[in-house]
């Protein structure tokens, strides 16, 4: 019989230590309030543009903001842009982390609407998924800001701010086209695809077969990995397209999530050389990431396209007040830029 | 002699599907071993045959771990946040404190050992579903992980790269230490007291304990060292990774069990060589993978593939098990 209390109650502990965990992101709510009731006094008393702003209803706006998981550097940035820009208009915000789990994400935006948000960020971990929960917003008349990744068809959002991923990818193409067309070199490629469910992983492979298909004769591809955002697959995919064409000379990798696993795997074979060595391979990225940048000034990487987190976060929020207040909401694609080895030192940006 | 005929052929049957279990999965290894040599000369060369034994070697260690547990008749979710976390408190260790490596993986063990003496407690002392508590564990160990990382990723100290690119006789380390580990867990489990108390608890619990085997003790211990041995691999991991993401060994426990059942552990228990049969399930996930990258086969074609695997596997395991008296 003690035995048996003794059991329920470790049970019970069990389970209370799991609820302390899984609702981790309610802990991120503390952290966020006070610094949304510190804001307006802070707003007011400094700056006469942000004190306007907060003047022009802030105060009484509740954004809910949706995040699909921190899971690169880039998600980090739209983050820390986000809650600044929300300080800075004096704009409250509660703020849920799904962990890129689907199905906790569309509960997590029915508590978002139910605890009384005017208006909802989402940035989903499934686009498709999510739209569910984007008609309920719909049908609660609380106005929905897509976040990096577009929202399946059937939901209605008053807007999504994006990158342009397929221009951006056709556009580092294009650099690493013009480079082998100077050298007169031809490439085997590695691509590396994202997860299938990521409307941004599917738009930066179309982005690479628009460029690769139509140059046949410079990229030739011999290998396909599909990577489910996972740095294992990552890395075994290169090591045994390797196996197979030990004279693959360029590696596309649609995240800069996956570059560690990359160079790590490079160094494993002893193919890892800066550019201009006769054995460097050719990597293209994406994102942006600190460590990206580093690698392209280090001259071990060749072009970095980056989507511009701060100012998509910043956008998102922007969007999500005007909407809150039943304005238009407009101007929400973010062109983006490249970072090479030749405008590294100039263009301004470490990385994030 | 109507009858003597449809004997023979019942016989016959039997006989065929015994094959099938025992030796089915070896035929369609070596099918599918054929089929990539036929379509890539680059498949069947020692090279590529290093390269998936060193693909192998992290997943590798917990699929031995997973033995022990799978042989009490239970089962280890908790597998891949045990990777995770102790990933993460070995690259503390390391980058943190400056503490050399060996000893991360010290400590990295330590971490796992710790979950699996938490399960252990729960399974054995208090004779809760494996299943859920395995489950809860799992949940509490990736929420612990991604705390500690703040959801980032953890780049780890340079230094591993001397480790994950060590060669021995043209072979990488990880591989001799994959190899170590399949050899200790095939000693203990036949040559050893616990080893043989460890079958008796998996095939009949009760009868065992009433023969005077501390069961309680004999199937915390197989928790520990799956826990402890999934330290070690997480790390492992990491290690050759360079880099712990948010999303590190997620779902991998699905491989090491599915590994697992292909090497021949039983679902149900009482089951299960190490050697070979540890080495054999996860190469044969590593060379489907490996095969269809080499092939350039569309790898999608993995999941349906090793499905089918898994499918067949388990469909085995449960004829045999059926054919058995307990």
């Amino acid at each position: 019989m003690r035995k048996r209390m003794l059991s329920i109650l470790l049970a019970c502990t069990m389970v209370l230590t799991m609820v302390g965990c899984g609702t981790k992101e309610a802990a991120s709510e503390p952290e966020a309030k006070p610094a949304a009731s510190e804001a307006p006094a802070k707003a007011a008393e400094d700056d006469a543009q942000a004190a306007t702003d907060a003047a022009g209803g802030g105060e009484d706006i509740m954004i809910g903001i949706s995040m699909c998981a921190i899971e690169s550097q880039m998600w980090a940035e739209y983050q820390t842009a986000m809650h600044k820009k929300c300080d800075e208009l004096g704009v409250k915000y509660t703020e849920v982390i799904a962990e890129n789990d689907v199905q906790k994400q569309n509960q997590q935006i029915e508590n978002l609407i139910s605890s009384g948000a005017n208006a909802i960020i989402i940035a989903p971990a499934d686009g498709e998924a999510v739209v569910s929960a984007i008609k309920k917003c719909n049908e609660a008349n609380v106005p929905v800001i897509m976040a990096n990744r577009a929202a399946g068809e059937g939901a209605e959002v008053a807007g999504t701010v994006t990158s342009d991923n397929i221009a951006m990818v056709e556009r580092e193409m294009n650099y690493v086209m013009d480079q082998a067309k100077k050298d007169g070199k031809t490439y085997k490629v590695i691509k590396l695809v994202g997860s299938l469910t990521d409307v941004n992983a599917i738009a930066r492979d179309t982005g690479f077969k628009n460029v690769a298909d139509a140059n046949k004769d410079i990229f030739d591809v011999v290998s396909e990995v599909p990577t489910e955002w996972k740095g294992e697959l990552a890395l075994s995919g290169v090591l045994s397209a390797f196996e197979a064409n030990p004279d693959i000379n360029m590696i596309f990798s649609p995240s800069d999530a996956l570059l560690p696993s990359i160079i790590s795997a490079l160094q494993q074979i002893d193919k890892f050389y800066p550019i201009g060595d006769e054995k460097h391979v050719t990597i293209v990225t994406f994102d942006g990431a600190k460590d990206a940048v580093d690698q392209i000034k280090a001259g071990y990487v060749d072009i970095v396209s980056v989507q511009d987190a701060t100012n998509q976060g910043t956008l998102c929020v922007e969007a999500a007040v005007a909407a809150a207040k039943g304005e238009p909401v407009e101007g929400l694609v973010d062109p983006g830029f490249e970072v090479t080895p030749e405008n590294v030192d100039t263009v301004g940006f470490a990385g994030y | 002699m109507e009858n003597s005929q449809s004997r023979k052929g019942k016989v016959l049957r039997g006989k065929l599907l015994n094959l099938f279990c025992s030796y089915g999965l070896w035929i369609i290894f070596i099918i599918l071993l054929a089929y990539f040599a036929i379509q890539s000369p680059k498949f069947l060369t020692i090279s590529n045959a290093v390269n998936v034994l060193r693909l192998s070697s992290t997943l590798g260690v917990a699929v031995v771990g997973m033995f022990f547990v799978l042989i009490t008749g239970g089962i280890d979710i908790s597998v891949s946040a045990n990777m995770y976390f102790s990933a993460v408190v070995g690259t503390t260790l390391l980058n943190n404190l400056g503490v050399p490596l060996p000893l991360c993986f010290v400590g990295a063990c330590a971490s796992g050992l710790l979950i699996g003496s938490i399960n252990g407690f729960f399974v054995a002392k208090l004779k809760m579903v494996p299943f859920i508590t395995t489950l809860a564990t799992y949940s509490v160990a990736r929420g612990l992980g991604l705390m500690f990382t703040n959801q980032q990723m953890l780049f780890l100290d340079s230094v591993v790269m001397k480790f994950s690119g060590a060669k021995l006789f043209g072979i990488p380390l990880i591989v001799y230490i994959f190899l170590i580990v399949v050899l200790l867990g095939h000693f203990i489990l036949t040559r050893t007291q616990y080893g043989r108390q460890l079958f008796a608890c998996g095939n009949n619990l009760v009868g065992a304990n009433k023969l005077g085997i501390n069961g309680t003790k004999t199937v915390f211990m197989a928790y520990l060292f799956c826990g402890g041995l999934a330290g070690i691999a997480g790390m492992m991991n990491a290690c050759i990774l360079s880099v712990i993401n948010p999303n590190f060994a997620i779902n991998d426990e699905f491989v090491v069990i599915s590994s697992a059942v292909i090497g021949g552990a039983s679902l149900f228990g009482g089951k299960g060589k190490i050697l070979p049969g540890a080495i054999i399930g996860i190469v044969m996930v590593q060379v489907i993978t490996n095969g269809l990258t080499i092939t350039g086969a569309s790898a999608y074609a993995f999941t349906i593939f090793r499905g089918i695997i898994i499918f067949i596997a388990v469909m085995m395991d449960s004829i045999k098990f059926s054919g058995e008296i307990r």
